[in-house]
């Protein structure tokens, strides 16, 4: 197993790809918990999924804004796993809208959530893992934060922090034994990419090598092998898996 | 002297085409010619002389119409190649333009009412009501042929009465179908609440004949006074959320005038998704002995809706953008030259024949409305950009194309605002309408993202269906609302009432004559 007898802490953990993570992660052999926004049930039933991994499994119903919520998520995580070994900051939101109709508060929302809540997450954790000189962050973007298409811009801006973060990010932890990676994923038949209007879905198909959407399970496959021991090597990257676009 | 008064005409010919006659019912020559500012179809039979029928009340709106830009869409499959020629190839014959955009199927001959204005050949003796298994063959064809239907209308007869309605709706959902359209008269509607509600749970489209708020009227076309019974369908369906669409006969000089009434209705309320309006066509069993036998054509009804319908666009003196104001001045089809009367109500440029059909049998036209703010949409998109919107099909496919040039639109008001002062009001709209659109995280199939794009429309169909006096053979031809049947061939509607539904032995017995 590749993560055997480690602890991971995963945001957005009832949105699709954060399901599979947290789904392939207790697989894998992590003790896995994870936050959620809106719904119980579906936190409930992935509780259970990691249960029947024989892991063990937390579920915290806070916002990755709720900057005292996260503190007492983490301190709860803590208490129960001992320890932190890998943050997966997944949570995020996007939003259909050209720029003419993205206002003000639609761009504070999709920066508050896709970049500062990485941000408020990433230092509580990054405490504890610089206490224990340890760990591995890895970061969901997307490839709408890096290459020529036509995706909405606050969307692309704060998929495009996202790498800059996790670039200064490792630099900086690099001296703790700390790695710090991206995850860029292209279109997938679920989460965000759900309802990717008509036209930017054939743009993309007509590009993208594999012929399909990815799958997040597929995501989720991949960010367990990043944040493995097998992957040591490999530290402040953006990784793509988009199907060959 | 005498020569020159035989070859003098009091009229113009314009075009040549093939009718049928009223008589004899055989495929004759016709010319389209003008006369007194009105256009005609006059058909010239061999053994029963010359005829006319009023197909245009005005030649400079036929003359624009005729020439709009129509949609190809050829049909997915031909089941018949041509032999004796148009309409006795109908199955479709490799001759024929266009795809099928609604598919219609009688499921019944049974009808609680007799009502005066009905065209269609109908016995009732003995009753027949389609076998489910039948059923099924017909939507097998269907959906084996044209691969993606956005809707299946059932009629009858009264198909409310069929006894297996719900197994026939079942089997309507199949993800290659977007819904079931269902016409009624309404009195089960009225009478059967948990009708109404079970139709609701299958998301069943009511089409509800619904044609005069006056009893005497009523009375005159239904053959009984069933006002009360339409008003009591029409509260059920509000009350359980049913989408309908009102059915509105037109006869002229009879409830034509009314017409702006019952939009006007249809405008307040939510639940009703649209209007159509059809001609009065004097053909079947029933319709071809009604008087008075007056045609009417679609500029007619149009006519009748400007001049009628209340206020659809409470700011559109806002929403039009300047040098569109100054195309509005000059339209020659207005009969109220008052600016603020002409801007605030439906205007005759706010209806375009559908492009996916012969301009002279469907107009339509879009009002986009988001709570009590309405506005006609093709006063947003005056260009042929708005055709690219209505598409082939007969319901707006919000797709790639839609998508472009919402987002040109929407890049445009917002680089312009000068030129549209309400633009701050259409770009919430817009965005309103996106969000509803594109979700996150919910996954919309093409037909449920089309069915919220439409909670932001209201639709006014015109369709002119033909009768013995009106057939034109190049309407025909591009017929997109055609009847499938269990051997495999659809038929143009106007060409299977007219000549094949009279021969169905489902619908007539042996022998027995119609009105010719």
């Amino acid at each position: 197993m590749l993560l055997e007898n480690k602890t991971a802490i995963i945001t957005g953990g009832t949105g699709a790809i954060g399901a599979k993570l947290c789904e392939i992660f207790s697989l894998e052999g992590a003790d896995t918990a994870f936050n959620y926004e809106k719904s119980e049930k579906k936190a409930e039933k992935i509780l259970t999924v990691i249960k029947e991994n024989n892991r063990q499994g937390l579920a915290f119903r806070c916002s990755v804004l709720d900057s005292a919520g996260i503190e007492k998520m983490i301190d709860e995580v803590i208490r129960k796993f001992g320890r932190i070994d890998i943050l997966v900051n997944n949570a995020g939101i996007t939003q259909v809208l050209p720029l003419p109709l993205i206002e003000e508060e639609d761009w504070d929302r999709m920066m508050a959530v896709n970049v500062k809540g990485m941000f408020l997450v990433t230092k509580e954790v990054v405490r504890r893992m610089i206490a224990r000189k340890s760990g591995v962050i890895l970061n969901i973007g997307s490839i709408a934060g890096m290459r020529l298409l036509e995706v909405p811009v606050h969307y692309a801006a704060a998929k495009a922090a996202v790498t800059g973060f996790t670039i200064s990010l490792a630099k900086e932890l690099s001296r703790y034994n700390i790695r710090v990676n991206a995850i860029a994923p292209g279109m997938l038949d679920a989460g965000v990419g759900t309802n990717v209007p008509e036209k930017q879905y054939n743009e993309y198909m007509k590009y993208c090598t594999a012929g399909r959407p990815g799958k997040p399970e597929e995501v989720a496959s991949f960010a367990a092998f990043l944040c493995s021991d097998k992957a040591a090597y490999i530290n402040a990257q953006n990784m793509v898996v988009d199907g060959g676009l | 002297m005498k020569k020159d008064a035989k070859r003098k005409r009091d009229y113009i010919y314009y075009d040549f085409t093939r009718s049928m006659c009223r008589r004899c019912g055989k495929i004759i020559d016709a010319q389209i010619i003008f006369r007194d500012g009105k256009v005609f179809l006059r058909s010239i039979c061999p053994q029963h002389g010359a005829s006319e029928a009023l197909i245009a009340a005005n030649i400079d709106w036929y003359l624009k119409v005729i020439n709009t830009r129509q949609a190809t869409d050829r049909p997915g499959k031909f089941s018949k190649e041509i032999s004796e020629g148009c309409p006795y190839d109908c199955g479709l014959c490799t001759w024929h333009e266009k795809a099928c955009n609604l598919p219609i199927i009688s499921i019944t001959n049974v009808c609680n009412l007799k009502c005066p204005i009905c065209f269609t050949y109908n016995r009732d003796d003995p009753e027949y009501f389609m076998p489910v298994e039948e059923f099924k063959q017909v939507i097998d064809w269907l959906t084996a042929s044209e691969k993606s239907i956005d809707l299946i209308n059932i009629t009858g007869g009264e198909p409310t009465l069929h006894p297996e309605l719900f197994k026939i709706i079942e089997l309507c959902r199949r993800k290659e179908i977007g819904r079931v359209t269902l016409n009624s008269n309404g009195l089960k509607l009225a009478e059967d609440e948990d009708f109404v509600k079970k139709l609701a749970g299958y998301g069943v489209y009511v089409i509800l004949s619904f044609n005069t708020f006056n009893r005497d009227i009523a009375k005159k076309m239904h053959g009984a006074d069933v006002l009360k019974k339409k008003l009591d369908a029409l509260k059920n369906l509000e009350k359980y959320g049913v989408q309908t669409t009102l059915m509105n006969v037109s006869v002229k000089d009879l409830n034509d005038k009314e017409i702006g009434k019952v939009i006007d209705y249809a405008l307040k309320k939510d639940f009703i998704r649209s209007v159509t309006i059809q001609n009065m066509t004097y053909t079947g069993f029933a319709g071809g002995r009604f008087t008075p036998r007056k045609h009417l054509p679609i500029d007619e009804v149009i006519d009748n809706i400007v001049k009628r319908s209340a206020t659809v666009a409470d700011r559109a003196h806002h929403t039009i953008p300047a040098k569109l104001q100054n195309l509005h001045k000059k339209t020659r089809f207005s009969p109220d030259n008052s600016i603020e009367h002409r801007e605030k109500r439906l205007t005759h440029d706010d209806f375009v024949p559908l492009p996916g059909s012969h301009p002279l049998c469907y107009s339509v036209c879009y009002i986009f409305r988001d709570g009590d703010y309405t506005f006609p949409l093709k006063r947003l998109f005056p260009g042929d950009e708005y055709y690219e919107i209505l598409g082939k099909k007969y319901l707006v496919h919000p797709g790639e194309n839609f998508q472009r040039i919402l987002s040109d639109k929407i890049n445009e008001i917002w680089a312009r605002k000068d030129s549209y002062p309400e633009s701050e009001r259409i770009l919430k709209m817009m965005k309103n309408m996106i969000g509803k659109l594109y979700p996150t995280g919910e996954h919309l199939s093409p037909f449920e993202r089309q069915k919220r794009a439409e909670k932001f429309i209201k639709i006014i169909y015109i369709h002119a269906y033909m009768d013995e006096d009106t057939f034109d053979l190049s309407r025909v031809n591009r017929c997109s609302v055609l009847v499938p049947g269990i051997d495999k061939t659809y038929i143009p509607v106007c060409t299977y009432n007219l000549f094949y539904r009279e021969k169905d032995k489902r619908f007539r017995k042996a022998g027995e004559r119609g009105i010719r």
